[in-house]
């Protein structure tokens, strides 16, 4: 990390790449994270950090997170989630090859063909959203900021909740609130009872909710259940991704699994009968030990 | 005084090409859901392998048993690269050996002999989790 | 003619009963529906680097099946330094035939062995098609 970063990294990012040494995406990931370096870009060494996640606190509080993965393993992808960063942009360099019709070889040696195209690849990881794209997605960049995680383990299951900024009710769903905007969805404990996700059917736009309504149904290969709204308000969107691919709620179920979104009647006083992340993780843990308990007597 | 961990973890092979994988399997499901429910945790031989979930730290906090099925080892060799020693093996392959069990396998569609060897194989399993009992390894609640 | 054959691979997961429609469908299509040009490895085996095993995935042609979205199968299979050349998830399968939720992982019950039939008869197509190709 250069300490003129700023002055030569305008965009405050900050670059996990993958360590993959067994291909040549690998080798790929390991040389865009060079080039975004010699513009000063800071890199994240995905070893140390994994071993010594203190070691770059700074660089990872303060910048936008890019993560360039070889291939689909997504290793590096994993391990931001893992850590609960927010990424910011992320880089494939098997798809991004494909798409400009370079094949990733087996062999780790950058061959000239996939090199060529690396310059490219960065650049365009440097490149910063205009204000009308950010406009557009003024919602997501409503919920768009890093959310952090307490967990607590039962047998080989951990239980993540979020540290801020979350409401639970006592049917393990969640409110995020931003403003007069709120997205709702269920918790890490839900998708975990539930197993894996494979529908999801929203409420209606336009459908005004009450708090304890029905705010969508998810079914489970296990079960099927309701999204119990915590709050009262108006839908004004639902989360098409998980639509299409419910399974997201067992992989993201407090950011991207989020379900729906709702513009606010009074939260003021839906906010009463609600518990914040603490009081909620201390609930949850009472509660998995209680269950843990009766089925098993200990 | 010390706190001895409350559960055994079984990571058992499940290779579909061989029918001892088929045995080993279905054995530790036999043990998890019917013999010993609330002692069991098992681990997933290839989220372990992926290393997803918690299951490689998990195997780190208590003894593990690794059922393979055949002399690969892949269960004992996964436990012991990413979480350690493991508290005792089965090699079903052995087993089925020693049993002189001779014919032909189904690993897709276990009849008779099939479900009487994992039947078997489940009460092998059984033995190595009370072994572990009576050492003190492991204590578990409400028994 | 060529003497390649698709290896199907299912996850190797115990704890999900999709898991266990995966295997089903493999096993369909490997013993009763292609058994002359395909067959299945040990995940394990492969993703713990058994020179055979993984030597038999690069001369062939390979399609994994998950059991659930943390898709095992390919991610080992890859880790390998090998990209399947079809990878299936048996939820995908499931959104199309809600009815046809299997039940637990020793028996998936009538559901499940129709939803690993109809997996089965997909993958089968697969497999010629794979071979045609140069």
């Amino acid at each position: 990390m250069t300490d003129n970063s700023k002055a030569d990294n305008p965009t405050e990012i900050v670059v996990l790449p993958c360590s993959g040494l067994d291909k040549e995406a690998g080798s790929a990931s390991r040389e865009i994270a060079l080039l975004l370096a010699e513009r000063g870009v800071p890199v994240v060494c995905p070893v140390l950090y994994e071993r010594s996640p203190k070691r770059y606190e700074k660089e990872l509080g303060h910048g936008r997170l890019i993560v360039v993965d070889g291939c689909k393993t997504g290793c590096a992808s994993k391990l931001a989630a893992e850590r609960g960063l927010k990424i910011s942009k992320k880089l494939t360099v098997t798809e991004a090859a494909k798409e400009l019709g370079v094949k990733a070889g087996k062999d780790p040696h950058l061959t000239d063909e996939l090199r060529s195209v690396l310059p490219a690849l960065a650049e365009a990881l440097l490149e910063v959203e205009t204000p009308e794209v950010q406009e557009e997605t003024g919602a997501r960049s409503l919920f768009g900021a890093a959310v952090t995680y307490r967990e607590f383990s039962v047998d080989k299951f951990i239980f993540r909740v979020p540290e801020t900024g979350y409401f639970f009710n006592e049917n393990d769903c969640w409110a995020r609130v931003q403003g007069k905007r709120s997205r709702l969805g269920v918790s890490d404990y839900v998708q975990q009872s539930a197993s894996d996700m494979v529908f999801f059917e929203p409420p209606a736009i336009g459908t005004e909710l009450s708090i304890f309504d029905e705010a969508g149904s998810l079914e489970s290969t296990k079960t099927a259940l309701d999204i119990i709204s915590p709050v009262s308000g108006k839908v004004v969107a639902v989360n098409g991704e998980v639509v299409d691919a419910p399974e997201l709620i067992n992989e993201d179920p407090y950011e991207r699994g989020w379900a729906v979104e709702l513009e606010l009647t009074d939260f003021d006083e839906d906010k009463d009968l609600l518990m914040d992340s603490a009081a909620y993780f201390d609930y949850l843990k009472k509660k998995t030990e209680k269950e843990h308990e009766e089925l098993y007597g200990g | 005084m010390e706190v001895r961990p409350t559960k055994v973890g079984v990571i058992s092979c499940s290779g579909e090409s061989e029918a001892e994988g088929t045995i080993a399997r279905n054995a530790v499901r036999l043990v998890m859901e019917k013999y010993r429910p609330g002692i069991v945790v098992s681990l997933c031989l290839p989220l372990y392998l992926a290393g997803d979930g918690g299951e490689r730290d998990f195997a780190k906090k208590v003894p593990v048993i690794a059922v393979d099925g055949c002399e690969k080892a892949c269960a004992r060799t996964a436990t012991e690269e990413y979480s350690g020693e493991v508290a005792s093996r089965l090699d079903i392959r052995d087993l089925l050996r020693q049993w002189g069990v001779s014919d032909k396998l189904s690993r897709s569609h276990p009849g008779e002999l099939e479900s009487e060897l994992t039947e078997r194989v489940a009460q092998e399993i059984i033995k190595l989790i009370d072994i572990l009992i009576e050492e003190e390894r492991v204590e578990p609640t409400g028994r | 003619m060529t003497d390649e054959i698709v290896y199907v691979i299912p996850c190797s997961g115990i704890g999900k009963a999709t898991a266990s429609v995966g295997r089903d469908a493999m096993y369909e299509v490997i013993e009763d529906m292609r058994p002359e040009t395909s067959d299945t490895l040990c995940l394990s085996l492969l993703t713990m680097g058994d020179e055979e095993t993984v030597g038999k995935t690069r001369r062939n042609k390979v399609i994994t099946i998950e059991g659930c979205p943390k898709d095992c199968a390919r991610k080992n299979v890859e880790s390998c330094g090998v990209e399947p050349d079809i990878s299936h998830r048996v939820h995908d399968f499931l959104k199309e035939h809600r009815d046809l939720k299997p039940e637990t992982v020793l028996d998936t019950g009538e559901g499940g062995r129709q939803l690993a039939g109809i997996m089965a008869q997909q993958i089968a197509e697969e497999v010629d098609e794979l071979l045609e190709k140069p």
